[in-house]
């Protein structure tokens, strides 16, 4: 996957490139033998789910279209790619990354050194959607619509909390992961430190990106999915021993 | 093969370094300081190793009156590396957060009730004299990896250990960030500033984050050592 900002258009038809409107993702070649199936196989997807043989002639379209220049191939926009696969929006998922990641990039550039200080924030989380971890996944991962307040949603165990609302049984192992399904940090038993994250990518390396909020009025980011095992979030684990800490909607 | 983990301690003096960094790591009132630091390597692959950090922290007050400070455990919110180039700049090579999310609970509505008196009270909260200090020990730890993806702003483990010795911060949540928000409106230090202004005659309440002062660390003391069996 490569990132690059899309910069907001001044009447004059230049580019500010002080606002940026979005983030946007794409997929390049690595290898030679990259394709449709290769792509799909990276963001999880099984050639039996539905709309899977759409999604792969769609890519073969894109592929297909792909320039070579000096400044190496173009890529496949992420966001550009319509339809579902097994229930899961691909082009829906990445434009709302793309623009939560542009929102983020928007706030470091007003806030100048942020990006590597000490203290790293993210745009103010009131009046906003996706204001923690629970809430970004619970939209992305568990589909609930921007319509939908999750105010009362948070890290506490009951009726209000991730765990109970959203969290459920179907718990994919490690390595055998999709796009959007949801990643649970335990918190080494503190609720007050669960976290959860959103799976985007796994590289030929079996090395799984994911997407989230890092707490309250923190970074929108994309970090390995493992990075935060060890600290104050606890390690990847499950609301049952016999769950790996993984969840598909 | 039998995997023993090495665990080793190390300090740096850091006032040579910090006299001549442009940043200014003390805060104003209070300041916290890293005494020591053990690293323990609880796990590594051939993609990463899992470190944790045992921290000796002194919070000092360094103001001429008195700070009020929340419990007496602080959350660990930031760890950073970096290293300072001989033109004074300062270069991150690593740095994570792990701010806490959103945590809704009645236990929260009876705790900001108990905070919400005339006189902090002693059972949640601690003041400390002017020059007072308060030492405890926090257990961190991270994740690093061996290899830099494209997209990742952090650098590799290896790269980290040829920088070595690297400065380390880290940065406390000196008040709980649930506790900070007026209750059922999700807006930053209300309860905070509330408690300041109700506080004021006993002295300072500090509740924002703060970031501690560098400590040197030479992360090659944290290594895996292997043995074959006897």
């Amino acid at each position: 996957m490569q990132y690059e900002p899309e910069y907001k258009k001044r009447k004059d038809g230049t580019y500010d490139t002080s606002k940026v409107k979005s983030i946007k993702v794409f997929f390049v070649k690595t290898k030679d033998d990259d394709n449709a199936d290769s792509l799909l196989k990276h963001l999880g997807f099984k050639s039996d789910d539905k709309g899977y043989g759409d999604m792969k002639s769609q890519i073969e379209g894109a592929i297909s279209n792909m320039t070579t220049s000096e400044m190496g191939t173009t890529g496949i926009l992420a966001s550009s790619l319509k339809g579902s696969v097994g229930g899961v929006n691909i082009g829906g998922a990445f434009t709302t990354i793309g623009n939560l990641l542009g929102e983020q990039a928007n706030y470091d550039a007003s806030h100048p050194g942020n990006y590597s200080s000490k203290d790293s924030k993210g745009p103010s989380s009131s009046n906003h959607d996706y204001g923690d971890c629970t809430e970004t996944t619970a939209r992305l991962s568990f589909g609930v619509p921007r319509t939908d307040s999750l105010a009362s949603l948070g890290t506490q165990d009951g009726p209000t909390g991730m765990d109970e609302r959203f969290i459920g049984s179907a718990s994919p192992q490690n390595g055998n992961l999709r796009l959007l399904d949801a990643i649970r940090y335990n918190g080494n038993g503190n609720s007050v430190n669960r976290h959860y994250m959103s799976v985007v990518f796994t590289g030929d390396d079996g090395t799984t990106q994911a997407f989230s909020r890092s707490g309250n009025g923190g970074r929108f980011e994309v970090i390995r999915a493992d990075a935060f095992n060890g600290s104050s979030y606890g390690n990847i684990g499950g609301t049952s021993t016999k769950h790996s800490g993984f969840y598909r909607r | 093969m039998i995997k023993s983990y090495f665990v080793f301690i190390l300090l740096f003096g850091t006032e040579f370094f910090l006299a001549n960094s442009s940043q200014v790591f003390a805060n104003e009132l209070i300041k916290v300081t890293i005494q020591s630091v053990e690293m323990r390597v609880i796990k590594e692959d051939s993609k990463s190793v899992q470190l944790e950090f045992s921290l000796d922290l002194t919070i000092t007050n360094t103001s001429k009156s008195g700070v009020i400070l929340y419990g007496k455990e602080f959350e660990e919110i930031n760890l950073t590396f970096f290293k300072i180039e001989e033109n004074k700049t300062e270069i991150v090579l690593y740095n994570l957060a792990t701010r806490g999310s959103n945590f809704v609970s009645p236990e929260v509505l009876t705790l900001q009730k108990n905070l919400s008196i005339a006189k902090p009270p002693s059972t949640l909260t601690k003041i400390l004299k002017d020059g007072e200090s308060y030492s405890f020990r926090k257990k961190t730890g991270r994740t690093f990896f061996k290899t830099q993806m494209k997209s990742d702003s952090n650098v590799a483990w290896q790269e980290l250990l040829k920088l070595s010795p690297v400065f380390m911060t880290i940065t406390l949540e000196m008040f709980p960030h649930y506790l900070n928000t007026k209750p059922n409106a999700n807006a930053y230090f209300a309860f905070g500033k509330h408690l300041q202004k109700k506080w004021k005659k006993y002295g300072y309440f500090w509740f924002d984050d703060i970031v501690s002062e560098p400590i040197l660390l030479d992360l090659n003391s944290a290594v895996v050592k292997t043995h074959l069996k006897p």
